[in-house]
């Protein structure tokens, strides 16, 4: 069932909260095994919640009343771990939510758990994560897509309606298109960061994954606004309400099209062609600056991530390893249980940052993304919102790309453009390649989350792509 | 790749290393020195732009907050987290090994 099913039964009174989150935990028991996408299950703490939601007056009940989801592992639920899918993490306990956490549940969700991710959200097929690999329900030989690998292959084997995932180059959207859910990255400043363990803090947001473009609207509503912890947020109300059909006028990123598997490429064609069909206006837009935009990501992400990182001392933050007779010797044992991926970053985000190479690296990179945040603002003048692949092909199989970092940060190329400029954008599923999903995104402009995300709905009004459920967890 | 070029990179792996208060072994520096290499000379492939060659960008609906003082937290609330507090400070556990 959808998020909204579910809470329209649990508002009709044909199924109780318990009964809800009873069901989600029997099927994450059920399956999970095969996939891998909890790290964590707190089913008590789940089931008492629910029986204390059950005794709320009517009127207290909130938009999410008893809807269970699950949550990234690197977003801080108060009581439950948050690994961060890292070693360095492992065994820690959040003291606090994360104000999206707090606000869904203040609505009355119920966490029922925590999902896997590539270490500190860096990677994009799950394989990064120093626990286990997360398996694609479509194909357990395949990856789910990362970082947020856990949430989307939870949400598409149904385990439950609607998980969160956090977007720093693409880990909401590319996991969503190679798992065949919907997933929305808002616009940078819409959702608090407060509670989002850090990687690249000009990038990372907060957003839904879930089967439908309506769910994940749903959800931003309650998780958007201004927060007075996270000074990112944008201080004004933002429309989040459903909108109608337009006749929008959609950029196709023909290059873009080009650059992804051809069988992707005509999945991407025929929703342009349901858009065209139904009055939308077509335009090829020329968004070459999305070329360069992997190794600007790449550059700004990793210096970001250098300097976040660097708290992870075992001092402050970290689980302390050894006890040398040197402060560094610990630090530097401490910071050896970070993975290679985690390793890799680190090095060449201090590298683009350090004494001869600044200039050279993160400078020019920091130039080429306001270039590219002003060429696509311009594009975004003369159209409402820009149609491309999510990703240029369909999952691919565990281990494929595990030795070559940049064919593996290449599985980004769509989505990481669209990061840096800080624009919303909703991946939903358009087809099927060889029994795989493959996912379109729209990209729109600043706080006009509800514009993509009503589009994708309407999409999903006229087709049946998200509820087709991977064979083996239809019952 | 020549071997002057890996043997650079592999020193410059060392640097980094020491920067980034990170220990690898001699195989994990082997293999991130190549990676390493190749992302670097693909990353450097950005042309290079002119500041003035881009345009100013004037942002939709995104006004900036107002600055507002708001108080602090009270040391109540910064000591509840706190795993062990002594005169108003956190108590760390030692990092350094004590000398016998």
């Amino acid at each position: 069932m959808t998020a909204h099913q579910v809470l329209e039964a649990i508002r009709q009174g044909k199924i109780g909260v318990v009964e809800v989150v009873q069901q989600c935990l029997e099927r994450i028991k059920r399956w999970d095994g095969d996939l891998g996408a909890f790290l964590s299950v707190a089913d008590e703490a789940a089931l008492k919640r629910a029986e204390q939601l059950e005794k709320l007056p009517q009127d207290e009940r909130g938009a999410l009343f008893g809807l269970p989801i699950a949550v990234k592992d690197n977003i801080l639920v108060k009581g439950q771990t948050a690994t961060a899918g890292s070693k360095i993490l492992e065994n820690f306990t959040a003291p606090y939510d994360a104000t999206a956490v707090k606000r869904l549940l203040s609505a009355g969700a119920v966490v029922v758990g925590k999902t896997n991710l590539d270490e500190f959200a860096m990677g994009s097929s799950c394989e990064h994560s120093a626990f286990f690999v997360t398996r694609n329900p479509w194909d357990t030989a395949r990856v789910p897509g990362g970082s947020s690998g856990g949430s989307a292959a939870a949400v598409a084997a149904r385990l439950l309606p609607a998980a969160l995932g956090s977007d720093t180059g693409g880990s909401i959207r590319q996991p969503a298109s190679l798992c065949g859910v919907t997933g929305h990255k808002p616009t940078y400043g819409l959702v608090s960061r407060y509670g989002l363990i850090a990687f690249a803090s000009s990038l990372d947001t907060i957003g839904p994954i879930a089967q439908t473009a309506e769910d994940c609207l749903l959800l931003l509503s309650v998780m958007a606004g201004r927060d007075g912890k996270d000074a990112t947020t944008a201080p004004h109300k933002v429309d989040l309400r459903r909108k109608p059909f337009e006749r929008w006028r959609i950029g196709v990123v023909r290059r873009a099209l080009e650059a992804a598997d051809g069988a992707v490429a005509e999945a991407l064609e025929s929703v342009a062609a349901l858009f065209a069909q139904n009055g939308c206006v077509l335009k090829d837009v020329d968004a070459g600056v999305l070329e360069d935009a992997l190794a600007v990501y790449y550059i700004i992400a990793t210096a970001e991530a250098s300097a976040n990182l660097a708290r992870y001392s075992g001092v402050h933050y970290a689980r302390r390893q050894g006890e040398g007779e040197l402060a560094l010797q610990t630090i530097r044992e401490t910071r050896a249980l970070f993975g290679t991926e985690v390793k890799r970053r680190i090095l060449l985000g201090t590298y683009v940052l350090s004494a001869g190479y600044y200039n050279a690296y993160y400078l020019r990179a920091v130039t080429h993304r306001r270039a590219l945040r002003a060429k696509l603002l311009s594009i975004l003048r003369e159209v409402d919102m820009l149609l491309l692949p999510t990703s240029p092909s369909v999952a691919f199989r565990l281990g494929e790309k595990l030795d070559d970092p940049l064919e593996m940060y290449a599985a980004d190329m769509m989505t990481v453009g669209i990061s840096l400029a800080g624009l919303p954008a909703v991946s939903f599923p358009c087809g099927f390649v060889d029994g795989l999903p493959v996912g379109a995104q729209l990209v729109g402009r600043p706080f006009e989350d509800a514009v993509v995300l009503s589009a994708a709905a309407w999409f999903q009004q006229q087709t049946d792509h998200h509820k087709k459920v991977p064979a083996g967890f239809e019952a | 790749m020549a071997d002057s070029e890996v043997m650079d990179w592999r020193r410059q792996i060392r640097r980094l290393e020491e920067l980034a208060a990170l220990r690898m072994d001699d195989e994990e520096r082997r293999s991130l020195a190549l990676d390493l290499q190749r992302i670097a000379e693909y990353v450097s492939r950005l042309p290079q732009i002119e500041e003035s060659q881009v345009a100013d960008v004037v942002d939709w609906h995104c006004p900036l907050a107002d600055d507002v003082a708001q108080k602090g937290l009270d040391y109540e609330s910064v000591f509840a987290n706190a795993p062990k507090v002594f005169c108003d400070m956190f108590v760390m556990p030692p990092i350094i090994k004590e000398r016998r």
